[in-house]
């Protein structure tokens, strides 16, 4: 019999959510080591409104945005790269997990360096607002894909077939031929 | 699987929640005391103190901005760091060799030869106060708490060691002495910590004598810290912890009620506060000496000063307390004041800034000049507005021309000098020189018109003669009268004919005497008078009796080029200093300088007239001065 070459609507999906995430994650990282470079010229130019001690705060908020940023961009590829792994219910998971996971990238680093812009002595501006959101976005999405991954099998050696890269994959067919 | 992850994640949850609520619950300060040495005083975060540490978080430039202070370091725990004096250089002074070691962290003062036997005697330096321009230096006694101090005294600028009694203008003494032990715990606590105790359980009781006084000395900070100026803290780092409570006033713009701003008091409690230490303070009874001891002053920044201190001044002086004091010492008021009641000791300006007519009538404050913490727009480097700590522009008019119209002030009509010139400063003429104190003369706070007839009646410079060196008092009185209508007072042949700081230098007090020591050697007197003249003065007073100011006269006349290298034992044997003397004298007969100039005693063949000189000199007003800070 001839194997069924048609993608089914959950690997159209799941490549669907991986191009978004390539996508939005090197689009991010560019923008946010764009911000590190802007940073940098600033030491560079050692300009006061960024490195006097009066402006610690933003600093220090700017900085942690640049971080943010930066870490939640590798974040987000590594979301792209790990949804085709994990187990059958991808769609499901992603459908929650990835505009989770965007919304923190945006908001997190967002929420440092809005924060930073406006500052009062030791505390940031109210922008700051949007980093508790992120973070609970954030949080969302690492615990449903952790939880995903958790439920991926040990390896065919000692689990059988079901715990290769195509287990997920077959179950899904098995579930379609029901 | 689920839910055992499930489980997981609630109890990590759990746990991060409690840590959390721990955290903020938990008292955040430390028993200070558990760790900290026995044999010296310790800072205690109590009384609702809690110590710079808790400001700098949400306040990072105003704590920038102090700890790049002297105010912060006027008391640190000595240490490599902070030790200035240089490391195994030796100095000698009436034959000891004395040195600075390091062992480690630790720094060391050594007597060569003082120990049993020949031995060196070293002693562990402890405490150090001062940063500014001299580092007083201080050992665990290792009586309790009681710090007993090194005698001699470490001058920054000058790097340059000295017996601690020639800091002070003091009457000459024959040996050198430091402090009795106890000093610290007992005096400088005041004013150069924040919330200082003495706490001395023996203090009061008839049979113990001072030198056996035990000590428990605690304060809230070394130094002079956030809390001195703000009040106690604590209640307010605890109730800003609350975000919500913060951001409502970053949001309202209205002032936190929970910490005092001095800037938001009015002129006159801001500037008590400044007078907690700044001024000339008493107690008003001896149960009050007692309370301070146990529990430390009282006072609190936005209360009224005089409810806890007796603020000194002469006009208040039949009140009963300070008619005790002056009995007591018969000194006391020309200890601190000049005659009229201006004071005349430095580090106490608050005493002169509540006799001006700007502050009285005004809302001058020291605020008006002085910002505490420099601004974020202000160029300077930090290390520059911390020699002074004056706002920007106040170097120049503008500190006066925020009340007072500069179209009439600032202008050559009043001020009859060149508009660049240092003469047309407002301070020039209105805040002289007139006060002393750590080996120099310091700007009177006491803001007044320059008169020939207040000199005559206290002795104290007037701003005229103070630059104009070269200068009569009758010429003085002369440009008042015509300028301002200042009434010419009656002078004697002298004051007519002789210039008045030869007059001060010569045959006044030694207070007078450091003042015109100094002046001799202040730039914009130099330039206004010239200065060819001034060395065979200058070497005169180089055989002064008070340490002070032949110090201060050597110093002066390194100013001149054809002096700058000149080497003067300044504490040396009587034999020494005439040998100085003369020697100045010698090298300036080589140098060019004009003749006939009889205000300034130089007759025409460009010589000295030494009888006149001389007798002038023995009219010198020798009676005891002691101007301590």
């Amino acid at each position: 019999m001839e194997p069924d070459s048609t993608p089914t609507s959950a690997e159209i999906a799941t490549a669907t959510y991986l191009r978004r995430h390539l996508r939005f994650g090197w689009w991010s990282l560019l923008c946010f080591l764009t911000l590190g470079i802007v940073l940098e010229s600033l030491h560079g130019f050692k300009v006061g409104w960024y490195l006097d001690v009066a402006n610690e705060t933003r600093r220090f908020m700017w900085t942690l945005a640049h971080a943010h940023g930066v870490l939640l961009s590798l974040v987000n590829l590594a979301f792209a790269v790990t949804l085709p792994h994990l187990a059958a219910d991808t769609v499901r998971l992603a459908r929650l997990a990835s505009p989770c996971l965007m919304g923190a990238t945006l908001c997190l680093p967002g929420g440092f360096l809005l924060g930073g812009v406006v500052i009062h002595g030791g505390d940031p501006g109210l922008g700051i607002l949007l980093v508790p959101v992120g973070a609970l976005f954030l949080f969302i999405a690492v615990l449903l894909t952790a939880r995903r991954a958790t439920a991926l099998r040990k390896p065919a050696s000692s689990q059988g077939p079901e715990a290769t890269p195509s287990g997920p994959r077959k179950r899904e067919g098995r579930r379609r031929r029901r | 699987m689920g839910d055992r992850f499930s489980r997981i994640c609630q109890a990590v949850m759990l746990l991060l929640v409690l840590f959390l609520a721990a955290c903020n619950l938990s008292d955040y300060r430390l028993p200070a005391h558990d760790r900290a040495p026995r044999n010296r005083p310790i800072q205690v975060r109590e009384d609702s103190y809690t110590s710079s540490q808790a400001c700098q978080s949400c306040h990072p430039h105003n704590y920038s901005t102090w700890y790049g202070s002297f105010h912060r370091t006027m008391t640190q725990v000595a240490d490599a760091d902070t030790v200035a004096g240089p490391i195994n250089q030796p100095f000698s002074f009436l034959g000891q060799t004395f040195r600075l070691l390091r062992h480690g962290r630790d720094v060391w003062f050594q007597m060569d030869n003082a120990g049993p036997g020949g031995q060196p005697r070293r002693l562990r330096l402890a405490m150090i106060t001062g940063s500014h321009h001299m580092q007083v230096y201080w050992y665990a006694t290792g009586h309790s708490r009681k710090l007993g101090q090194i005698p001699y005294i470490y001058l920054i600028e000058e790097q340059q060691w000295i017996p601690r009694n020639a800091t002070f203008l003091t009457p000459p003494a024959p040996e050198i002495k430091s402090a009795l032990p106890g000093a610290w715990n007992m005096a400088c606590i005041k004013c150069h910590t924040t919330q200082g105790k003495t706490r001395s359980p023996e203090w009061g009781r008839s049979k113990v004598a001072l030198t056996d006084l035990s000590f428990d000395t605690r304060v809230a900070e070394f130094g002079i810290a956030c809390e001195a100026c703000h009040g106690p803290g604590e209640a307010h780092v605890l109730l800003n912890r609350n975000p919500l409570r913060r951001y409502g006033f970053h949001l309202n713009g209205t002032p936190d009620p929970s910490i005092v701003q001095p800037a938001r008091l009015s002129h006159q409690l801001s500037s008590q506060v400044c007078g907690q230490c700044h001024a000339i303070l008493e107690f008003y009874e001896k149960d009050d000496f007692q309370q301070w001891l146990d529990h430390g002053y009282p006072f609190r920044p936005g209360q009224v000063l005089s409810e806890s201190k007796l603020v000194v001044r002469l006009q208040d002086r039949l009140q009963p307390r300070l008619q005790q004091l002056a009995k007591r010492k018969p000194t006391y008021w020309e200890e601190k004041f000049w005659s009229d009641g201006m004071v005349r000791v430095s580090g106490r300006e608050y005493n002169g800034l509540i006799e001006t007519p700007c502050y009285l009538r005004g809302e001058l404050s020291c605020l008006s000049c002085h910002a505490m913490h420099q601004s974020p727009e202000d160029p300077r480097p930090l290390s520059r507005w911390a020699v002074d700590q004056l706002k920007p522009g106040m170097r120049g008019n503008q500190a006066c021309l925020q009340c007072h119209d500069s179209a009439r002030f600032d202008t050559p009509a009043h001020t009859h000098h060149p508009p660049a010139s240092t003469g047309s400063r407002c301070y020039n003429c209105h805040m002289p020189y007139t006060t002393y104190g750590i080996l120099k003369a310091i700007r009177s706070h006491q803001i007044d018109t320059p008169t020939v007839q207040a000199s005559l009646q206290t002795g104290r410079p007037n701003a005229c003669n103070q630059c104009h060196l070269d200068k009569t008092l009758d010429w003085a009185a002369s440009r008042l009268e015509a300028w301002y209508d200042v009434p010419k007072p009656k002078l004697s042949r002298e004051e007519r004919s002789v210039a008045a700081s030869l007059l001060w230098l010569l045959r006044g007090d030694a207070g007078q005497r450091a003042l015109m020591a100094w002046s001799l050697g202040w730039d914009s007197a130099r330039q206004a008078s010239g200065s060819d003249w001034m060395p065979p003065f200058l070497g005169q007073l180089l055989e002064d009796p008070y340490d002070a100011v032949r110090f201060i006269a050597a110093r002066s006349l390194r100013r001149s080029e054809a002096f700058a290298d000149w080497n003067y034992e300044f504490f040396g044997p009587t034999q020494v200093r005439e040998a100085a003397h003369q020697e100045v004298l010698k090298r300036w007969r080589g140098l060019p300088h004009e003749p006939d100039r009889p205000e300034v005693l130089i007759d025409a063949e460009g010589a000295v007239r030494r009888h006149l000189q001389e007798r002038l000199l023995r009219q010198r007003d020798d009676r005891v001065v002691n101007l301590a800070e």
